[in-house]
């Protein structure tokens, strides 16, 4: 079947492409057509490492977390040793999910034929066990549970790398933001009307900043945004502080003004006093600013690079992670299938900020039909007005296939890149190689 | 200088540009923007006039009357870009849109003098 698949690339002709940086066209089946996701599922999901919950969502012995990709249902499981289990929920005698959402429990017992479980998944009650002679190692289904940062990740396969193998170098560039010392103070989980790969876009290029968000280019540079790749996964820095050649060289007191405003409308208190000092650069003055917010806090930057303290570092965790990293708070987005339609999918947000520990606490998901009735304030509503609106493009008979920018849009290019890797049931070690 | 005394109708009105300190005779037929880039000042803008970026907006820190009340497009691109909505923050304006029929003063940080820092 593999070779009926929607290619990653179509050739060019008549388009000058750079050789180096080849512009390419992505098939509009790799987001409209029901087998490509199927086959994304029985080979992509089933193999990833997928981040499943944060671990103050299940802080105690007994608390639980259901976890959702496609057909699945995991339940994150706080064990009585502090470990975490990953269990099908699924009871192994007729197949009825046993808990949803999530909660606290002493045990699993099945609300149809009381057949009842350990938090470990180990099968302890039988009802009439002399009709069911050999059901001793009936535990559930278990599914690989491992941490970093503060985040869940689950993997389905039981061959696959461990999670810091899996993630590195990731885990280095990410470690001074101290991900295990935050908190949540949003999660949302949207349905949006766009394959999931669609949804993805706006966090992994910053070539739409012009088009869609004119209006931050005074403080953040597009052009001169850098995008990496590394190895499955990929990262954007997108420079602040400074304004875009886009719009013409501006002044850094035009600069500061704009960043002010920027705050303020994000509900900043008491900026517009301050001034900036003859002869300060804007990203001076706010990474001073950052640092002294932070240290007033409690909270510890001096692992912070210069750039890690002024620019937006943009980390996709393959598949499905976006951490949207700044000094002060990350915004988070993860982004699933939603179930076997392409042209949906569930965009989960998150913001992430230092937090005192006995402050951490898990948040309940607040889940939006639609993105409009959810204050998501002007910058996103401008993105998810694209996302909801790209779907119905792709199935045009004029539309020939989705185009990437060579350079802003490579990590687009290198998502579709190592989903091929999964989709062609290559091995770990050839996906891991590239 | 196109109006004159006895041709009040045409006469241009001064707008002063803060911080710069620039101040720019606008005539009847032009926006401020256009006055500006008329004598040589560049003014931040992607769209160059078109009301699709509002990178051009300025706040009217003095003399709100004298400035023409906002048309369709210009309120658009403030709904769009700025997330202002009709009834808001009348002070706030696009460069490229904005006509003038009384002196105000105006606040555009990144207006310069072209070639200059």
């Amino acid at each position: 079947m593999t070779e009926t698949l929607p290619a990653t690339s179509a050739p060019l002709e008549g388009i000058p492409t750079n050789p180096d940086v080849p512009m390419r066209m992505l098939a509009k089946e790799r987001f409209t057509s029901r087998e490509f996701l199927a086959a994304e599922r029985d080979r992509l999901w089933s193999r990833v490492w997928q981040m499943a919950c944060r671990v103050e969502d299940v802080p105690n012995p007994g608390d639980f977390f259901e976890y959702r990709i496609h057909r699945q249902s995991i339940l994150i499981v706080r064990q009585g040793d502090g470990g975490l289990k990953g269990l099908y929920n699924a009871c192994r005698h007729k197949g009825r999910q046993l808990v949803n959402g999530s909660g606290t429990v002493s045990e699993f017992r099945c609300p149809n034929h009381a057949w009842t479980y350990d938090l470990d998944g180990s099968l302890k009650f039988v009802l009439s066990p002399d009709e069911f002679p050999c059901t001793a190692d009936y535990t559930l289904g278990q599914v690989r549970v491992e941490t970093w940062g503060g985040f869940v990740f689950v993997n389905l396969d039981p061959d696959a790398p461990s999670l810091l193998e899996y993630l590195r170098p990731v885990t280095d560039n990410l470690a001074p933001y101290g991900f295990e010392s935050m908190g949540m103070t949003l999660a949302v989980t949207i349905r949006m009307p766009c394959n999931w790969k669609v949804a993805l876009d706006p966090f992994i290029e910053a070539y739409h900043t012009a088009g869609t968000h004119p209006q931050l280019l005074t403080g953040i540079d597009d052009v001169n945004s850098t995008y990496e790749l590394f190895g499955l996964h990929s990262r954007m820095i997108n420079p602040l502080y400074v304004s875009s050649p886009r719009i013409g060289e501006i002044t850094e007191e035009a600069i500061f003004e704009a960043t002010i405003e920027q705050l303020e409308g994000i509900g900043f208190k008491g900026l517009s006093e301050l001034e900036l000092p003859p002869g300060m650069s804007s990203a001076d003055f706010f990474a001073d600013m950052t640092r002294s917010m932070a240290e007033a806090s409690g909270i510890d930057l001096s692992g912070l690079s210069r750039d890690q303290l002024t620019d937006i570092h943009c980390w996709l965790l393959f598949p499905n992670l976006c951490l949207q990293a700044t000094a002060t708070e990350t915004l988070g987005w993860r982004v699933r299938p939603d179930g076997d339609n392409p042209d949906s999918c569930l965009l989960d947000q998150y913001i992430l900020k230092p937090m005192e520990p006995d402050r951490v606490t898990s948040l309940k998901r607040d889940f939006y039909e639609d993105w409009r009735s959810y204050d998501c304030g002007l910058v996103l509503s401008q993105d998810y007005e694209n996302l909801c609106n790209t779907q119905d493009g792709l199935y045009q008979l004029g539309f020939e296939g989705v185009l990437t920018a060579s350079e802003q849009e490579k990590r687009i290019a290198h998502l579709h890149d190592v989903i091929d890797r999964f989709l062609a049931g290559k091995s770990w070690a050839q996906i891991t190689a590239g | 200088m196109t109006g004159t005394r006895d041709d009040p109708v045409r006469a241009p009105t001064r707008v002063r540009v803060e911080p710069i300190g620039i101040d720019l005779d606008v005539r009847p037929d032009e926006t401020v923007m256009a006055a500006a880039l008329r004598v040589g000042l560049t003014w931040p803008t992607l769209c160059h006039g078109k009301a699709e970026c509002a990178v051009c907006a300025l706040k009217v820190v003095d003399g709100l009357p004298g400035a023409v009340e906002r048309g369709e497009r210009e309120r658009d691109a403030l709904r769009r870009y700025k997330g202002i909505t009709d009834q808001q923050r009348p002070e706030v304006r696009l460069a490229c849109q904005l006509r003038v029929t009384a002196p105000l003063v105006v606040r555009k940080p990144g207006v310069r003098r072209a070639g200059t820092g």
